[in-house]
């Protein structure tokens, strides 16, 4: 099979944005929104899909005035150095987010399901599951991910209902944690989160039409957002502003909380199956995303061969690190700078140019 | 662009150091789009106009041939002979002539459905009339079959019925001989009377009766009988010559079922088209005929709705099995792997079954059926993943009592895939998943076994697949009992020798039993050996091991197709699902057909099925 | 592609057998049911573990239930507890795995002394979790309630501990199921002490040593564990709990006391009194009583004070009268029922008094003042610390009784006309 993805529909869409969205639920990035914005917290993931939200809207409507993919668009619209610009740094921000996503994980891994295993043999293992998935193709990793959405959800749900003896509503008050403008401030610092939104329009015609998009991110970028919001607003409910913003692991912590009985109690390791998968899948998407995104412009004729190597790549980035506080603080360095440029500015300009180009026809017309 | 030294360079280095994948056809996907490209013929009065003329010019032809017959017998003087001959030739053109009248000859091309049209005098256009209802020539299970009848003056027939629902001997003793052999005499001119005197005097088949529209005559041919028809009758005569049951047909010997029928397919190719045939009695239920291997010539038969199955799919399917070459065909599993994709996972891309009632059931919902001569068992494609968990009889069943069996289906299969993987990754990386009092109990149970648990489970997995290969394989009743009482004695055995603990052997037993619970043996092989990879995995990082091994079957799943059709359809992709998947609904709520296989008639029946639930019940009168 | 997949598959085989996976067979892990944490000299700590012993309790049917110890206490003596868990190693060939803990027991010295270095490091590590329970061992070590606790019934300790706990809110709520969650949680939060249910071990003697007498009208003397008078059985007792003012313990709640949280807190489910008989006090009446909705808790500032007023609806079953007079009728009923609601404000308002005294907000009644705060930094601003102590707290007991049990009505005792 050669880059060219395949058909997709709204469906596929949904599943690829919720997935490449979601994963850091299970990573520190909410115990940080908790510690920043306290009670409030749980509001900054809907604060950063409004901003987002907005943004995408603009894109989308350059969209349908545009042909093709996002690449060819930004050809269209400001020629081709642009364009390969563009494609380049998205290209950088996926393999960013794969790698700050393998290293996460397997550190994760390490801490909760496996604290005896050697750390170069976990992060292999995942690098090794990915490069599989990605030869399978954006189509399985599409349809998988729609297949796996009910069950993801499911699990988080059913981890914040078996917590609920431990909630008390107290928790959440005072309702405006830090204040409003602080969750406004972090809420729009965190709009980078759903830079994977931006996979629509990169793979742009293969979702049939813009409105499919449109409505793809609207609801798996959305969804992603209420279960987040749900998942973070469960998190202070049981532990508190002040015990929660010390956690690595909300998601984690959470469910080693439930106990609902002598039988029901312990479950965390049953949960490790959804987050291995979340992890996996996501990192996978990105991979691909990055690879397509090099294979476009260069017009290359399959990306396979490519795979071991941007795995290994991937890799050895995400080995770099020195400790974990150092890959959390990188990780909400690029949230908030680079993912939040990419998210804004590239939008942005081709909403410019379309309104521009708009306008400039209208006039010849009239003239 | 212009050639420069530079692009000239970028081109070479591009040819050198970039992978070209050879060039291969992309691969088949079954298209949404054929549906529209079959208007249908009623919509074009062009059409019709032009079918009017030619049956006039084919009229013409006649009377012209007529004609310069009879000008040859008067020239030749061999009038007195000839007499007879021509006048009743000359009937028979009266009567095509009046058919001709251009009210009735509108009328009957206007006519949509052939099959409401009447008998006409013209053998010829009778002939054209059948071949058109049973897509001749590309079907092969209609016989047409020309005579001549020994009267004075003979007098043309022609004689009509399907292979494999009739009976062969009956045909020729019943029909042929006395027709063709033992039919000296005079006869009749005239059509009413012509039809009256064979019944009575030629044909010594022991059910005759007049037919005269098309309707009658296609619902008897499906039904095994044999159709008689005589140049210049305005009817037909029908024989009875049904004559599949007297074969030897066989119960299924491994899809059995509680309910449904109970026939099996047989290793005669026209005996199981015959089966099929008397399951789904449609005159547009093609069977061709592709021979295949280049030593032996094995006949394929490939059938199919005409009206219903997607055509690409069956042009498809015959491209794939006339395009392969190998020797010598033996068994249709043989045949599968030459025409299927090729795709990592061991899944069965099509269903294999030896039940004629679920292959009915798929071709009426627009799919392709594939027998080999020789094999008992029939293909089916395309299918979905979902198709391998239904069984045969569950749309015999009440929905809610079918559905149990199908959810305990699902839940089989994953505790089939999962249970010894599961349990190995709890044991070795997640102890505290289990309740304090069995983590404590296995672990006291495996304190004298002086093996790991992953030996344990892999010993006793092995020694399952044993004793089911050898049930199998050991001959007769022997088998099975051989199976149960290996199975028992090595169980307590193992357990009291302290080689395995006891928790393993319910594990191995359950899942046993659990991976028998899938309908279809390949699928159910495939539950096997993922099993044991995922076995494997769990080993090596317990959950994490076990949630890479299904995430990647899973993609895998999502990736296949199926001849042309998404595996995971559909789910994966979405589309519009019918109430047939995991759960199925009621058979009233059956409106529509897959939407993967994209048919040429999505309805399968209308929103309101049950009309008579709204009719009042007889005797009751509206007030 | 063989070569491919035979090549994966040597690796995967060269990982494991690397044993870099770090798998563990069951019979390479000693499960630990309970630790137990004591002062010891020069500042360190002795942890004491009790370890199951998985032989003994995978008897097969049929040889009399496994027979011998199913556990086993190790004590040793370390300046933390990961030290301990490593030096637990030199003495056990497995390696020891914390997951199945069910209780914390502290030894009461150590609980005097302050919690808040010892317990830090476990919320940190993963074998340990909020769902553990947290006791405190009254008037004896941790040490000894391990060794003690010899449970009649269950097969391990631990099942007993557990059992306990389930019970605690449907058996008169006497003592509490206090969570490690929720123990540390009050630690870090503002507001509200830390509360463990007490465990003590009872010489079985019989000797009655109540803690308090009769808070008239209630015929019940209170009790701590370690004192209750009872024979026989399992030693260890779990009754009352002990309170904590930032980490370090400060008092204890006797049963009734105990009693009086649980239905603040609403976790009492249900438990029986002995009132005296409001028309002849040297008789009793028994009534199964439970909460006829949770406890509603309005506060407000008034001139700086923080006032709170608790109103609670208690409902209750008579399950004997001994004057046998008739309480079912209605007037009857009103004063019965004034007796109890009485009863209840006087115990609870002395439970409060009690924790005011200490400064320990064991019923985390700040939590109620955060609706007068939007915003988290004037929340932070108010000394919590102190409001508890100087709160205005007025508790209003209503009581209803419901039922009346299996008679309708009493008729006199003959002679007593």
């Amino acid at each position: 099979m050669s880059f060219h993805p395949g058909r997709m529909g709204m469906a596929e869409g949904i599943g690829l944005t919720f997935l490449v969205t979601f994963p850091r639920i299970f990573l520190t990035t909410p115990a940080i929104s908790v510690d920043a914005v306290k009670n409030l917290a749980w509001a900054t993931p809907l604060i950063a899909f409004a901003a987002d939200l907005a943004v995408f809207y603009m894109l989308f409507y350059a969209q349908a005035r545009l042909r093709g993919d996002l690449f060819s668009q930004c050809e269209q619209c400001f020629g081709r150095p642009v364009a390969w610009l563009v494609a380049i740094f998205y290209a950088a921000v996926f393999m960013l987010d794969a790698t700050l996503l393998l290293r996460q994980f397997a550190e994760n891994t390490l801490l909760t399901a496996l604290p005896y295993a050697d750390f170069r043999f976990v992060i292999i293992w995942y690098a090794f599951f990915v490069v599989i998935l990605v030869y399978f193709g954006i189509e399985g990793l599409a349809r998988a991910s729609y297949l796996m959405l009910p069950w993801i959800i499911f699990s988080i749900f059913l981890v914040l209902a078996l917590a609920a003896p431990f909630y008390d509503p107290y928790n959440l008050l005072p309702w405006q944690g830090a204040g409003v403008g602080e969750a406004a401030k972090r809420g729009l610092l965190l709009a980078g989160l759903n830079i994977g939104g931006v996979l629509l329009p990169i793979l742009g015609p293969q979702f049939q039409t813009v409105k499919t998009q449109k409505v793809a991110f609207v609801l798996g970028a959305g969804g992603s957002t209420v279960v987040r919001s749900v998942m973070v607003a469960g998190f202070i409910l049981a532990f508190g502003v002040a015990e929660a913003g010390e956690k690595t692991l909300p998601f984690f912590e959470l469910s080693r909380l439930v106990y609902l009985s002598r039988y029901i109690q312990r479950i965390e390791a049953t949960f490790i199956i959804i987050w291995v998968i979340v992890g996996i899948l996501s990192i996978a998407i990105n991979i691909y995303m990055a690879l397509y995104l090099i294979a476009r412009p260069l017009k290359l004729p399959s990306l396979r061969p490519l795979v071991p190597v941007m795995a290994m790549i991937v890799v050895n980035m995400a080995i770099l690190p020195p400790d974990v506080m150092t890959v959390a603080q990188i990780d909400s360095m690029l949230l908030t700078t680079l993912f939040n440029f990419g998210i804004v500015v590239v939008p942005l300009a081709l909403f410019l140019a379309v309104l521009i180009r708009r306008k400039r026809r209208r006039l010849r017309c009239h003239a | 662009m212009e050639e420069t030294l530079f692009s000239k360079i970028g081109v070479f280095l591009n040819r050198m150091l970039v992978f070209q994948p050879p060039k291969l056809p992309s691969r088949f996907v079954l298209e949404e789009k054929s549906r529209n490209d079959s208007p249908s013929q009623a919509e074009d009065p062009l059409k019709k106009a032009l079918a009017e003329l030619e049956a006039l010019i084919r009229y013409g032809r006649r009377l012209q041939a007529t004609l310069e017959k009879t000008r040859a017998a008067l020239q030749g003087n061999r009038w007195d002979d000839e007499r007879k001959v021509l006048r009743a030739e000359y009937t028979a053109l009266e009567k095509q002539r009046q058919e001709l009248n251009p009210l009735v000859l509108a009328y009957d091309v206007q006519t949509d459905n052939a099959g409401e049209r009447p008998v006409s005098t013209s053998l010829t256009e009778n002939r054209r009339l059948v071949e058109a209802l049973y897509r001749l020539p590309v079907n092969k299970d209609l016989i047409v079959r020309d005579l001549t009848i020994g009267t004075a003056p003979p007098l043309k027939a022609m004689l009509i019925y399907l292979e494999g629902l009739t009976d062969g001997k009956i045909v020729g003793l019943m029909i042929l001989q006395p027709l063709m052999l033992l039919s000296q005499g005079k006869r009749k001119a005239t059509g009413d009377a012509l039809i009256r005197q064979v019944m009575e005097e030629l044909l010594p088949g022991n059910q005759v009766q007049p037919v005269g529209n098309f309707q009658d005559i296609q619902d008897r041919v499906n039904s095994g009988d044999t159709v008689v028809f005589l140049d210049g009758a305005a009817e037909a005569l029908v024989v009875e010559t049904k004559g599949w049951e007297h074969r030897g047909v066989g119960r299924p010997a491994i899809e059995q079922s509680i309910r449904g029928s109970q026939a099996a397919f047989a290793e005669n190719l026209r005996v199981n088209t015959g089966l099929i045939r008397t399951m789904l009695r449609s005159s547009d239920l093609v069977t061709e005929m592709v021979p295949v291997g280049t030593r032996s010539r094995v006949n394929c038969a490939i059938m199919y709705l005409e009206s219903v199955a997607n055509a690409d799919l069956v042009a498809e399917v015959k491209r794939r099995v006339s395009g392969f070459s190998t020797d010598y065909v033996d068994d249709s599993g043989f045949l599968e792997q030459f025409i299927e994709d090729k795709f990592i996972l061991p899944l069965p891309q099509s269903l294999s079954t030896e039940r004629p009632d679920r292959v009915a059931s798929h071709l009426s919902e627009g799919r392709v059926a594939i027998i080999t001569e020789g094999s008992p068992f029939a293909l089916v494609v395309p299918v979905t993943f979902f198709t391998f968990f239904h069984s045969a009889e569950d749309f015999s069943l009440n929905p809610i009592a079918a559905n149990f069996l199908r959810l305990l289906r699902v839940l089989g299969t994953f505790i089939s895939i999962m249970l010894p993987a599961l349990y190995i990754a709890i044991t070795y990386f997640h102890q505290e998943a289990l309740p304090t009092e069995l983590a404590l109990a296995i672990a006291g149970a495996r304190e004298d076994v002086p093996f790991p648990a992953i030996f344990e489970v892999i010993m006793m997995e092995l020694s399952f697949e044993l004793i089911r290969e050898a049930g199998v394989r050991i001959p007769g009743v022997l088998g099975s009992t051989i199976g149960i009482v290996g199975a028992i004695i090595l169980g307590q055995a193992a357990v009291s020798a302290h080689i395995v603990s006891p928790i393993i052997v319910i594990l191995v037993a359950i899942t046993g039993l659990a991976s028998s619970i899938i309908p279809e043996y390949r699928m159910a092989l495939f539950a096997r050996l993922s099993r044991f990879a995922l076995l494997l995995l769990a080993t090596f990082t317990g959950l994490v091991g076990l949630a890479s091994g299904v995430l990647t079957i899973v993609v895998g799943l999502c990736s296949m197709k199926s001849y042309g059709v998404p595996y995971m359809a559909p789910i994966g992709p979405k589309v519009v699902p019918t109430l047939d998947v995991v759960v199925r609904g009621s058979a009233e709520r059956r409106e529509r057909r897959p939407d993967s296989l994209n048919t040429k008639d999505p309805t399968r029946q209308p929103y309101v099925s049950r009309e008579w639930a709204r009719k009042l019940p007889t005797g009751e009168e509206e007030k | 592609m063989p070569r491919l997949i035979l090549g994966i598959f040597l690796l995967l085989t060269a990982l494991l057998l690397a044993g870099c996976n770090g798998s563990r067979e069951t019979d390479e892990i000693a499960y630990i049911t309970a630790v137990g944490i004591d002062s010891a000299p020069e500042g360190k700590i002795k942890v004491s573990y009790r370890i199951a012993q998985p032989a003994a309790l995978a008897g097969e049917a049929g040889k009399g239930g496994g027979g011998g110890r199913t556990t086993e206490v190790l004590g040793i003596v370390a300046p933390s507890l990961a030290i301990a868990r490593d030096e637990l190693g030199a003495s056990v060939a497995r390696v020891p795995n914390l997951a199945h803990i069910k209780a914390i027991v502290i030894g009461e010295d150590l609980a005097r002394q302050g919690l808040g270095d010892s317990l830090g490091p476990l919320m940190r590590f993963r074998e340990f979790r909020g769902s553990m329970f947290i006791l405190v061992a009254k008037g004896t070590t941790a040490e000894q309630v391990l060794r003690q606790n010899k449970p009649i019934i269950e097969k391990l300790p631990s099942r007993f501990v557990e059992g306990m706990m389930e019970n605690a809110s449907v058996t008169g709520g006497y003592h509490m199921q206090t969570f490690f969650h929720h123990f540390y949680l009050r630690l870090k939060a503002a507001g509200g002490a830390p509360i463990a249910t007490l465990i003590g071990v009872n010489p079985l003697t019989e000797e009655d040593q109540p803690s308090a007498g009769p808070t008239s009208p209630e015929k019940s003397y209170e009790y701590l564990p370690e004192k209750l008078p009872r024979t026989a059985g399992n030693p260890a007792t779990l009754l009352g709990v002990a309170i904590f003012y930032h980490g370090s313990m400060v008092g204890v709640l006797t049963d009734e006391e105990t009693r009086m949280l649980s239905i603040l807190v609403n976790e009492f489910e249900r438990g029986f009194i002995t009132i005296e008989d409001p028309l002849e006090p040297s008789r009793g009446i028994n009534v199964l009583m439970r909460p006829g909705s949770s406890p509603r808790i309005d506060t407000a500032f008034v001139d700086g004070r923080a006032v709170v007023r608790i109103h609670i609806l208690m409902e209750g079953e008579v399950t004997s009268i001994g004057s046998g007079i008739n309480y079912e009728d209605g007037e009857y009923r009103t004063l019965l029922e004034n007796q109890i609601s009485q009863l209840f404000e006087l115990e609870m308002t002395q439970m409060l008094r009690h924790t005011q005294e200490v400064n320990a907000d064991v019923a985390n009644l700040s939590k109620y003042f955060r609706p007068h705060f939007a915003r988290y930094q004037d929340f932070r601003s108010i000394d919590w610390d102190n409001l508890y102590s100087q709160m205005d707290i007025q508790v209003e007991v209503e009581t209803k009784i419901r039922r009346f049990g299996l008679m309708r009505n009493t008729a006199p005792l003959r002679g007593k006309e």
